[in-house]
């Protein structure tokens, strides 16, 4: 059974616009799955449809063979999102209050939300700035604070919304590390960019999104040959092939 | 423009910060009520609090002074203001300044001065959670009020204020670039950052819904526990004295 299906989901919006047209889809246990695509190809909304945050006009997602509309707090919990935007995640006014927000909507006790949440920081390296105000942090902080987060509320697949845009060499070699430990550490990573470039090197499979539909799945070496006729950059390769085009060389 | 980082929580250990958030908040409200209608002599006593208040956040006040220097044109704009429009003797022929609204003005200055200083101090010493508890503690024994949400509401309305500042500084900084300032209307000037402002303010709030409801969102959260210590009480009890004798008695 996957950890994450999406079967024969279409989502049409109230203005008509139809974003996905039959998607299915399966999230295997512990993989690192890419899903590419050019804007507008219905990436973000199919991310929003695997934590519950938007309903399928038809089709359904389902999380361990259960409907997500059956076990809709639960997938929450265990179904993280990352936003493109780190700002728009940001809702406490310290790093520790906005990493304890997860926790404390989850009722745990205020001991068990503290140490979720230094934990979590601990785990991202942002336990010495607990105290600084979130906007003041750099991009690639924020990226961070934002996987702390989630992780404080102990998820089992953590997908991230292009999570390299706007940040500078640093910042992503800074965020893809943290995509990788999440990896290593047991989680089910799902990263969704058109930088394909920036982790194509470590995802254990790939799935292209064109025009709200899933146009091609299968692995990086199979796939890295047609991504340019989907409106994706084809990376360059030298002689170590797929694992050489890494940014954390 | 004013510096809005003044309004930031420090969380420097002190007294203040110590202070019961559940109490902190009706003698912030006890401060502001002595300090707007207090006679002269009462402002004085109100202003001692303020300052010891100050004092006892051992927050460096020239820093925060510092950082009050933005809005020392909304405190001349009400010294001007009271001086051109209360009635009396004029101060020079020719100027229509009167010496009582000279009087009325420093002293309407003054109110607003020590006011945000206080707000200030209030914001710097007590963070969010701590309000959100105070304000859930408060309203939980109010049937039918959501005590939960309207605390976390507050608490995110406090937290977004910096940012809405941070994006009224970009939008202006590029309406500026591409010369706003050879405009000679203002309002017109005024409605080029207002709009973009609030377009970018409504697609955040959105963004920030999608991303509360992501992490399980619920009105009732956890909530920080809050202590009352004795020297609460006392503190609570001195600013309610000096309040009720500033306005009612020191005239």
């Amino acid at each position: 059974m996957s950890l994450l299906e999406v079967r024969g989901v279409s989502h049409r919006f109230p203005d008509g616009r139809t974003a996905l047209r039959e998607v299915s889809l399966s999230i295997e246990s512990g993989e690192l799955l890419l899903i590419a695509g050019p804007n507008g190809s219905g990436k973000t909304v199919l991310m929003k449809h695997l934590n519950g945050l938007l309903a399928p006009t038809s089709g359904v997602v389902l999380l361990e063979g259960r409907p997500l509309a059956d076990c809709l707090a639960e997938a929450r919990r265990r179904v993280g999102l990352i936003f493109q935007d780190a700002d728009a995640q940001i809702v406490g006014q310290t790093v520790r209050e906005d990493v304890a927000f997860g926790p404390e909507n989850l009722r745990l006790s205020e001991e068990e939300v503290r140490r979720r949440a230094d934990a979590a920081m601990s785990a991202v390296g942002l336990l010495g700035l607990a105290d600084q105000a979130p906007h003041r942090l750099s991009g690639g902080e924020k990226r961070r604070l934002a996987v702390a987060g989630v992780l404080a509320m102990e998820p089992s697949v953590v997908i991230f919304d292009e999570p390299f845009a706007a940040l500078d060499y640093p910042g992503i070699r800074q965020v893809l590390r943290e995509i990788l430990r999440l990896h290593g550490g047991g989680h089910t990573v799902v990263v969704i960019t058109h930088e394909i470039e920036k982790v194509l090197a470590h995802a254990t499979r790939m799935a292209i999104m064109s025009a709200g539909t899933i146009a091609r799945v299968g692995t990086a070496a199979e796939l890295i040959d047609v991504v340019e006729s989907y409106g994706i950059r084809r990376p360059r390769l030298d002689a170590r092939g797929i694992r050489g085009i890494t940014w954390l060389t | 423009m004013a510096d809005v980082g003044v309004f930031e929580y420090r969380g420097t250990e002190s007294l203040l910060q110590r202070y019961d958030a559940r109490h902190k908040l009706p003698a912030l409200v006890a401060v502001a009520a002595g300090l707007l209608r207090s006679p002269p002599l009462g402002l004085l006593a109100m202003s001692g609090v303020v300052a010891c208040a100050a004092l006892s956040s051992r927050v460096p006040l020239a820093g925060i002074l510092r950082q009050l220097r933005g809005f020392s044109a909304i405190l001349v704009l009400a010294l001007v203001a009271e001086a051109f429009s209360v009635p009396g003797a004029r101060i020079a022929p020719g100027l229509p300044a009167t010496a009582q609204g000279v009087e009325s003005g420093a002293l309407l200055a003054w109110r607003l001065g020590a006011l945000i200083v206080a707000g200030a101090l209030f914001a710097g010493s007590t963070s969010v959670s701590m309000v959100r508890s105070a304000v859930a503690w408060y309203l939980r024994p109010f049937p039918f009020v959501p005590a939960g949400r309207i605390a976390t509401m507050l608490s995110l309305t406090v937290t977004f204020i910096p940012l809405v500042f941070d994006t009224y500084r970009g939008i202006h900084e590029a309406a500026l670039s591409r010369g706003m300032a050879l405009r000679r209307n203002p309002l017109r000037s005024a409605r080029i950052v207002a709009v973009p402002l609030l377009i970018r303010c409504f697609s955040r709030t959105d963004a920030v819904v999608s991303a509360m409801e992501a992490r399980c969102y619920v009105d009732e959260r956890t909530v920080a526990s809050l202590r009352s210590r004795p020297e609460d009480w006392a503190i609570t009890l001195g600013v309610a004295g000096v309040t009720s004798a500033s306005l009612f008695w020191l005239r």
